[in-house]
């Protein structure tokens, strides 16, 4: 065999003619280098992880809502909010709400001040209009909220609309607009205001009126307007206090969850709605837990006072009438230690709220 | 090799002993009897030679030499003669599977974007200002990332053949680390320009679109490894099961998806996978067994960049040919960004006929260099060059061929039947409303395709300048179309300069790797 003819009896090594190789020989401290190596990436992918969570935290559609010393949110009924009291560059509203409709570019515009939240259209020919849709969705048991406005003056030729509209978010999903609408109307120096539910395909829908007041002059230019609907059955829209529509037996077909439309239509002129208070929350009473049994608690909203007596276990419900579930109130509390007031609380429908200290 | 044979040629076994010490200097391991043949060659043993040492031309003699080699090589090499098999069979539909295997992330991502509607960073669901963000960013971790994945992938494989754990570590940190770390620079340059320079997009947009440029990159750069090691079950493990949960995300969000709620979670996803990718490549895939030899085998730094710097240039020229045309549709010639939806959808489409040609470039390359290249040269020798450069220009040119045809088939495929998908597939349903558009950028990506295959041939002869220039020349071409055609608006200036940029990106490519594989064997012995 050539193995056994072979000169050679031991094996050379070329590199280095001694008697090892010197590239077998680990260097010291090459494993703990690769190991430290190692640790480093795991640090630093999961350093990746959260730094992808905090860049990604979506700002909430919701302002913070402090409470009152004693008092603790252990769930938040509050779905949006927006009361549009201060000017806020489009940049930052579109966090929440996307800008767009039939108007040409440059002529629907969107501006938030200090007045509230400005929906217009500019000059143009023809049907144009504009809104803000809420990206975040919420329903079917929800409350929906605006105060809306149209400019005082009526429009003299042409037609203007100031619209709210509560819409199917299915829209995304299969193109159906389907919505109910509460719309001022203004036109040839008379307006009015309108209730409807709506059913279309992308564009174009046909509105059924299901409520609607004289055309008149004198006609209020704003109104505090609250909805509340299933999408299917039933649907009761406020005006304030007053409850001017309600039906439980419409069949609408808007599959919950809804998006909010704020909206405003013209028509050979250019036109503005306005929009202020804005909110969403939840159709339910505020919770209050941790009184003492058979307690007394109070809720003055500002409109008028809610009631409730604890049960054993300490929970009352304060059911704060639908326009007013969003707001800012006294919560007394009365009790065989006596009266407490927890002033300044910003409730709303849905709330549970926790008494932590008297 | 037997006891006679040696016995016969007694007189001339010291002479192979000698043959075989010249070859171990110059080639501490090599691979077969080719390589052999090969250092032979160039140490200036011819025929005659061979014959005066018993053996009847160079190649028997290599492989007596090759006999020999355990005799003069060290441990550490010979754990690397594993003995080669030379084949020569032609690629076939089971390479073409394999080579399927690259696109796998990417055909789970467009599945899971027809299935639901989503994808790991996109969807048809996406708001505006959202939209604008993520493909910047994606633009931004395509081109920053591109030539840092290049430089890592022509050189990890050589350090862990070698079985150098700190070169391992070492390129790994001063391309993937370096290429993560200039992602996050870049992204954040392009953060502060948007946001608090041009006031562009949304805050939460801006801090989303910073986001999507890491982790989309993050992503890329992890998914890295596992190229270099081939393990494209992990990548389906890893991609596939990010895919499922995305499903399952969407699927649990009813009839309505919140944009802003969709683009977080697909991100927070995003940024798992590429955890998950860093921390596989780091515990498992660039885990080699011996530790790190001596110094001496230790590259400068300056060396590893000139060696990586053509790979890394050709990685920011090709991506660039991709990611342009994106950003130029969106109104880049007019100084703004607006995501073009029609385009992006299109191109998104179009981009598919990459798969099969992605496909066959991997095919071939591998067959070329695994099988193709040791085959011919067990059977030629130096003075067989004209014969042997006939042959490697025959197959050349039946793999272009081969190219060619699946470009056709894979370009009618999507010009004729995606539209018609939009039925079945609602994300496809504007599809129909620009045939044109469709048409014009499958001619495009069909054209980036033949360019990508002729320039992986060419890096598998480690060639890469040649398609350095190629990708370079198709960028300058990119740029002229793009700008001479932004009179007609960014949608066509887009196309055109799509088209341009990968039609003369695929021409220089083609003639340049016919000008190296006419030259065959010089060019072959670069890479040994």
């Amino acid at each position: 065999m050539v193995m056994q003819l072979s000169p050679v009896s031991r094996r050379p090594y070329q590199h280095t003619g001694q008697g090892h190789d010197r590239r077998l020989r680990p260097r010291r401290g090459a494993r703990a280098r690769a190991n430290l190596w190692r640790v480093e990436v795991t640090i630093g992918a999961v350093a990746l992880v959260l730094v992808t969570i905090v860049l990604t935290t979506w700002p909430g559609a919701t302002p913070v809502r402090p409470m009152p010393t004693g008092l603790t949110l252990i769930h938040s009924g509050l779905a949006i909010a927006d009361p549009f009291e201060t000017a806020t560059p489009n940049r930052r509203l579109l966090d929440h709400y996307v800008f767009n409709g039939s108007a040409a570019p440059g002529v629907g515009f969107i501006n938030a001040t200090n007045r509230g939240l400005d929906v217009g259209v500019s000059a143009h020919s023809g049907w144009a209009g504009w809104f803000a849709v809420t990206l975040r969705a919420a329903g079917p048991d929800v409350v929906w909220h605006a105060v809306m406005s149209r400019p005082t003056t009526p429009v003299g030729s042409g037609v203007g609309e100031a619209v709210l509209a509560v819409q199917s978010a299915s829209t995304q999903r299969n193109g159906s607009i389907n919505y109910v609408v509460v719309a001022a109307l203004s036109s040839r120096g008379k307006s009015t205001w309108q209730i409807g539910s709506a059913h279309g395909f992308v564009a174009d829908a046909v509105t059924d009126r299901l409520w609607q007041e004289p055309l008149r002059a004198d006609a209020p230019s704003s109104e505090p307007v609250t909805i509340r609907t299933d999408g299917h059955r039933s649907l009761t829209v406020w005006f304030g206090d007053r409850q001017v529509y309600s039906n439980h037996h419409l069949h609408m077909n808007d599959p919950a969850p809804f998006q909010a439309y704020l909206e405003v239509q013209g028509r050979d002129i250019s036109y503005v709605s306005n929009f202020k208070d804005f909110w969403v929350t939840d159709a339910a009473p505020v919770t209050v837990r941790g009184a003492a049994p058979d307690s007394h608690l109070t809720l003055d909203t500002g409109h008028g006072v809610v009631h409730a007596i604890t049960d054993s276990d300490g929970w009352a419900v304060l059911k704060v009438p639908v326009p007013e579930l969003v707001g800012t109130g006294t919560l007394t509390v009365t009790d065989r230690s006596g009266v407490h007031h927890f002033r300044h609380l910003h409730y709303a429908g849905g709330d549970v709220v926790q008494i932590t200290s008297p | 090799m037997t006891t006679g044979t040696v016995q016969s040629t007694e007189a001339g076994d010291l002479g192979l002993h000698i043959a075989t010490r010249t070859v171990v200097g110059r080639c501490p391991a090599p691979l077969n009897a080719v390589e052999v043949a090969v250092v032979l060659e160039t140490c200036g043993y011819t025929a005659k030679r061979a014959h005066a040492l018993g053996s009847d031309n160079l190649s028997a003699l290599a492989e007596r030499v090759f006999a020999l080699v355990p005799l003069y090589s060290s441990a550490l090499s010979r754990q690397a003669m594993a003995p080669v098999a030379i084949r020569s069979r032609p690629p076939g539909p089971l390479d073409l599977a394999r080579g399927l295997a690259y696109s796998s992330p990417w055909l789970v991502s467009l599945a899971t974007l027809l299935i639901s509607g989503v994808s790991f960073w996109s969807s048809n669901i996406a708001i505006p200002s959202i939209a604008d963000a993520v493909t910047l960013a994606t633009a931004v971790a395509l081109l920053v990332t591109g030539p840092f994945i290049q430089a890592f992938g022509r050189r990890a494989s050589f350090y862990i053949g070698l079985g150098d754990q700190g070169m391992v570590v070492r390129i790994t940190r001063w391309t993937l680390e370096v290429g993560l770390v200039a992602t996050v620079l870049s992204g954040l340059a392009l953060y502060l320009v948007r946001n608090d320079v041009l006031g562009a997009g949304t805050p939460a947009t801006a801090r989303l679109g910073l986001a999507a440029a890491v982790t989309i990159a993050a992503l890329q750069l992890g998914l890295a490894a596992f190229y270099v090691r081939r393990a494209f079950l992990s990548i389906g493990v890893i991609v596939g099961g990010g895919a499922a949960v995305l499903i399952w995300l969407v699927s649990r969000s009813g009839t309505y998806t919140d944009p802003t709620v969709l683009i977080v979670w697909q991100l927070r996803l995003v940024a798992v996978m590429a955890a998950v990718c860093w921390m596989a490549s780091a515990w498992w895939l660039l885990r080699v067994d011996s530790s790190a030899p001596a110094a001496l085998w230790r590259p400068s730094g300056s060396a590893l960049l000139r060696a990586v710097a053509p790979y890394g240039l050709y990685g920011f020229a090709f991506f660039a040919i991709v990611v342009a045309p994106q950003l130029v549709s969106g109104g880049l010639l007019e100084a703004r960004y607006t995501f073009n939806a029609p385009f992006a959808m299109t191109s998104g489409v179009a981009i598919v006929v990459l798969v099969p040609l992605l496909a066959q470039t991997v095919a071939a390359t591998e067959h070329l260099l695994a099988r193709q290249f040791p085959a011919w040269l067990s059977r030629y020798t130096v003075a067989q060059t004209e014969e042997f450069r006939k042959k490697v220009v025959r197959y050349w040119r039946e793999q272009l061929l081969v190219l060619s045809g699946l470009a056709v088939v894979a370009g009618v495929a999507v010009i004729v039947a995606a539209p018609r998908l939009g039925v079945t597939f609602p994300i496809l349903a504007d599809l129909a409303r620009h045939p044109g558009l469709l048409a014009a950028c499958t001619v495009g990506y069909l054209f980036l395709g033949i360019g990508l295959f002729c320039s992986q041939l060419l890096f598998s002869l480690s060639a890469p300048m040649r398609p350095l220039a190629a990708a370079w020349a198709g960028l300058a071409a990119l740029s002229a179309a793009s700008i001479g055609a932004a009179g007609a608006g960014p949608t066509v200036s887009a196309v055109a300069g799509l088209v341009a940029g990968a039609g003369v990106y695929a021409a220089v490519a083609v003639m340049l790797a016919h000008r190296a594989f006419t030259r065959a064997d010089l060019t072959y012995y670069r890479t040994l």
